[in-house]
């Protein structure tokens, strides 16, 4: 799933090291975030249960962020200089923190709803993308206005951005029925033709930038080792709907989840998968998270059953709060 | 110091001017006095009941101590919260003490106003935001619970509030006619027509109730709302008085003559639809032209309307692809129908005859009980195989091959005022293989002819229905269910009363004598049937509707098109007529003339 669980890390760890010149200040202590989309029994206009963006106190414990509930899908910051941005996508819109989640402001209007996923640009804080069902909407002015970048997409349901390690200009999106890209930056868009229908994550092998995977609705895992020009299907142990896709810094362990899953493990780079942990009533999962600092430190956030953590690369697995929650996003920010 | 705000609101209140726009006094204010003063004595916890307390100044104390708990909850808040609170702030804020107006504004700065995710969700979020923005004017983002200062939030809510209307009056509404949803459009525009500033808001917003209501009362029967509507819920969908929409009826039009609340064979006291406290206090008053279009059932009509489907986001090309609705309008029964398919999400209801009658049941009407996640998909941006377990325990039906409102894309209908095709052509490995019939129990006499005809009757309301397929019945707590397994089925539907065909055997005899010519529904579910008044219908599943030969086209729908009212789709001018007088209200120009 998450690309951007690796990249963020990865881009603040590079731009760290060259800005802020007379910058003392200690490196803050990232916290985990999970996006509870909802509880189980709510839906929208549903005042029950406790869902919003969450982030974590202790081990089962977590605070809500926001003060009432708010249906949310994702999350995204800009760390490279000061002031910090969080941002949290919403079914009301695209929240922004500039004091670490004390106050918040929501940059979009109406003409923009069910904000799926926020990717703000690494470098540049007034360059922000969301995804919609509604297609793909750009700012330059970091939210004081939006236009749609859509150009050259055949179905305008996209859930998912990330961006290329090598160069912010590409941006992959998935899509209802494909996965995108663009090389400019969003001006226009093209199919990559994985073939499997809706794609529903995305990720980038973080050593090796050609070869990408995509996670499909009832078709499993395809894979690419020439930067999306063509595709093959992975062999996995079912062909599910693959929610969650995520690595290891280093690459050498790829994790993937969804429907009926369990959590999955390739050590070949995304080619063959097999089942790592097969959890009994945890129906589903939403999404997975690899510690950067310790890579056999895992997070998955599943489908009304609240976040999992294994500290032994996979195999076991316990319990870590927001049980009921269906937890869309897990993300460690600062 | 409580007491003494309590002395001088209870002063003030005795002293506040009656509204004073024309309307004449007389049963109207009799009700919503009544209204008032039962709601005001209402123990449960909602601003409806302590605007109630507020307006009359009963149990002030009370109203103040309800209202302070109201504020005191950070976890409450989102679009109900916001219009309602902003609402009742509005009406009473000269006798709240600054203690509760300072909470009240407080909670604009401290909650997540949710703005949701549908469109009365929306009309209620903005309208409260509007007013609470107009009410706080200058102030900066760090005064808001979005960010966004007051000239930002008036300037986003006046931009979807206008386009809202416009989109409304020129395609029609897409959380159309529904006896429920219609109380969580009416109320946050009767605020906002109360309490805008600006005096083409304030306008827009009265005309809109205008619209609203005459959108209503063109499809009233005695209380029921009567036909398709977009969304309801099982409960009021079987029991048409049930619904919310009654206490609006009773509240305007005098009709039921009953107060629901007291009326648990209809709808429990706990389920109370307070809302229409909200009308109570409003200085709007319902214009006579539509009073009269509520009441007048001296002559039937056909009336139509074109609406628009709700916000596609997925598997269709198109956003919002139109609706056409139809009914057949007596002094003693309704007939209405939309075309079918998928129009709305997990609660539609696509057609029924509804009658008169002291009874509780009031109606007859068929479905296919349909389940998809692909359905739910096409409206909701979760991942598909998640919503239908999670609409299930939400709204605990819709899984259930016995549920009572539903949309499905096999089924289809072609009304001609008082007759009715309905076909159903089920893909086989479907869910719900099967479609339903709903016959209440209350209804005096249920015939199985031997022609093939179901004749029944409530009262002088007849009526005949030749299923198309094989079926049977079971009997339940409340009706009789149809049930037909066949994957191709469907019915023909006619009635009538005692002011058409005289007795119920004159009606009987008629629709022995026009058996439907069947023998094309087997191979194309196709049927032809000839109507009391001579006409000959033709309907295909996929295909034509023909009336005397002729191809009946929706292109031609209008937006509103009756003896009552009319509109052209795109133009944004409503023109209403009850005969002798006529209102036209001009949405372009933001006016309402007689």
């Amino acid at each position: 799933m998450r690309l951007r669980g690796i990249l963020i890390p990865l881009y603040s760890l590079v731009l760290v090291a060259t800005a802020g010149a007379g910058d003392t200040s200690p490196a803050p202590r990232s916290k985990l975030h999970a996006a509870v989309y909802l509880v189980r029994g709510s839906v929208a206009g549903s005042s029950t249960g406790r869902f919003g963006p969450h982030v974590r106190e202790s081990d089962s414990t977590w605070r809500c962020l926001s003060r009432s509930t708010v249906i949310t899908y994702g999350f995204g910051s800009f760390t490279s200089e000061a002031p910090r941005r969080f941002y949290v996508a919403c079914g009301n819109g695209v929240h922004r923190s500039t004091d670490d989640g004390k106050t918040w402001r929501i940059l979009t209007g109406w003409t923009t709803m069910e904000i799926l996923d926020v990717l703000p640009h690494p470098a540049n804080p007034s360059l922000l993308y969301v995804s919609t069902p509604w297609g793909i909407y750009r700012s330059k002015d970091e939210g004081a206005s939006w236009t749609a970048a859509t150009e050259g997409f055949t179905c305008s349901f996209v859930r998912h951005l990330a961006f290329d390690q090598r160069t912010p200009e590409i941006i992959y999106a998935t899509a209802e029925n494909d996965a995108y890209v663009t090389t400019n930056g969003g001006d226009d868009w093209k199919p990559m033709g994985v073939g499997r229908g809706a794609v529903l994550s995305f990720l980038q092998h973080p050593r090796i930038p050609d070869r990408l995977l995509a996670g499909c609705e009832d078709n499993g895992i395809c894979f690419s080792t020439d930067g999306g020009t063509s595709w093959k299907p992975a062999r996995c142990p079912s062909p599910a709907s693959v929610y969650a896709l995520a690595a290891s810094p280093d690459g050498e362990n790829l994790y993937a989840a969804g429907w009926e899953t369990g959590i999955w493990h390739s050590g070949d780079g995304g080619q063959s998968w097999d089942v790592l942990w097969t959890p009994a009533g945890i129906q589903a999962f939403f999404c997975l998270l690899v510690d950067p600092h310790d890579t056999r430190h895992l997070y998955a956030g599943t489908d009304g059953n609240g976040v999992y953590e294994s500290v032994d690369g996979g195999r076991g697995w316990t319990y870590a709060g927001l049980n009921g929650g269906k937890i869309k996003h897990l993300f460690f920010y600062p | 110091m409580m007491n003494r705000w309590c002395v001088i609101a209870g002063l003030m209140i005795a002293l506040m001017p009656r509204p004073c726009n024309g309307a004449p006094a007389g049963d109207f204010e009799s009700r919503r006095a009544r209204l008032l003063e039962v709601a005001a004595g209402e123990s449960e916890y909602n601003m409806m009941t302590i605007l109630a307390r507020l307006s009359t100044g009963r149990d002030l104390p009370r109203a103040f101590t309800m209202l302070d708990s109201m504020t005191h909850d950070r976890a409450m808040g989102g679009m109900f919260y916001a219009y309602t609170l902003i609402g009742t702030y509005l009406h009473a804020r000269d006798v709240l003490p600054d203690s509760l107006r300072r909470k009240i504004r407080e909670a604009f700065r401290l909650r997540t106003m949710y703005r949701g995710d549908t469109e009365n969700h929306w009309v209620m979020y903005y309208a409260g935001i509007y007013l609470a923005a107009q009410t706080w004017p200058g102030e900066p983002g760090d005064q808001w619970f979005n960010g966004k200062s007051s000239d930002e939030n008036f300037a986003e809510a006046s931009a979807w509030l206008t386009h809202w209307m416009r989109l409304t009056t020129t395609v029609g509404q897409g959380e159309f006619d529904s006896p429920t949803y219609m109380t969580v459009f009416l109320c946050p525009l009767l605020v906002l027509h109360q309490f805008a500033e600006d005096p083409v808001m304030k306008r827009k917003a009265g005309m809109m109730v205008d619209l609203l209501m005459a959108d209503f009362a063109a499809e009233h029967l005695n209380g029921s709302y009567g036909g398709g509507h977009s969304r309801d819920y099982p409960d009021d969908i079987v029991n048409p008085l049930a619904a919310p929409s009654t206490m609006w009826a009773w509240l305007y039009f005098g009709q039921p003559e009953m107060e629901q609340w007291n009326e648990a064979r209809f709808r429990p006291r706990h389920r109370g639809s307070w809302e229409t406290v909200f009308a109570a206090v409003s200085p709007y008053r319902l214009p006579q032209i539509i009073l009269n279009m509520a009441t007048d059932r001296s002559r039937p009509y056909v009336h139509r309307e074109r609406k628009r489907v709700r916000n596609i986001i997925r598997f269709q090309d198109t956003v919002n692809p139109p609706v056409y609705k139809y009914t057949y309008m007596t002094s003693r029964y309704v007939l209405g129908s939309l075309q079918g398919g998928i129009l709305q999400p997990i609660q539609q209801h696509t057609w029924d005859v509804t009658y008169t009658s002291p009874r509780t049941h009031n109606t007859i009407f068929s479905l296919h009980p349909y389940v998809s996640a692909g359905e739910l998909a096409m409206f909701f941006p979760e991942v598909p195989k998640f919503l239908a377990g999670e609409v299930d325990r939400y709204h605990l039906v819709y899984t259930n091959p016995g549920k009572w409102n539903s949309s499905s894309p096999y089924e289809e209908t072609f009304q001609h005022r008082n007759d009715l095709i309905v076909l159903y052509d089920i893909a086989p490995g479907e869910r719900q293989p099967h479609a339903d019939g709903f016959f209440p129990k209350t209804l005096d006499e249920r015939i199985v002819d031997t022609t093939g005809w179901i004749f029944a009757r409530n009262e002088g309301v007849y009526c005949g229905i030749y299923p198309l397929g094989p079926y049977a019945w079971t009997e339940e707590e409340i009706c009789w269910r149809w049930r037909s397994t066949s994957l191709r089925t469907g019915w023909i539907v006619e009635v009538s009363s005692v002011d058409e065909s005289g007795s119920f055997e004159a009606f009987k005899t008629s629709l022995r004598t026009r058996t439907p010519d069947t023998t094309g529904f087997s191979r194309s579910v196709a049927v032809a049937f000839v109507t009391a008044t001579g006409d000959t219908m033709a309907f295909r599943r996929g295909g034509e509707r023909r009336l005397n030969g002729t191809v009946v086209s929706f292109s031609d729908y209008p937006l509103f098109d009756g003896p009552w009212m009319q509109a052209r789709v795109g133009e944004g001018v409503i023109r209403m007529t009850d005969g002798k007088e006529e209102r036209v209200l001009d949405f372009r120009a933001a006016s309402a003339e007689e």
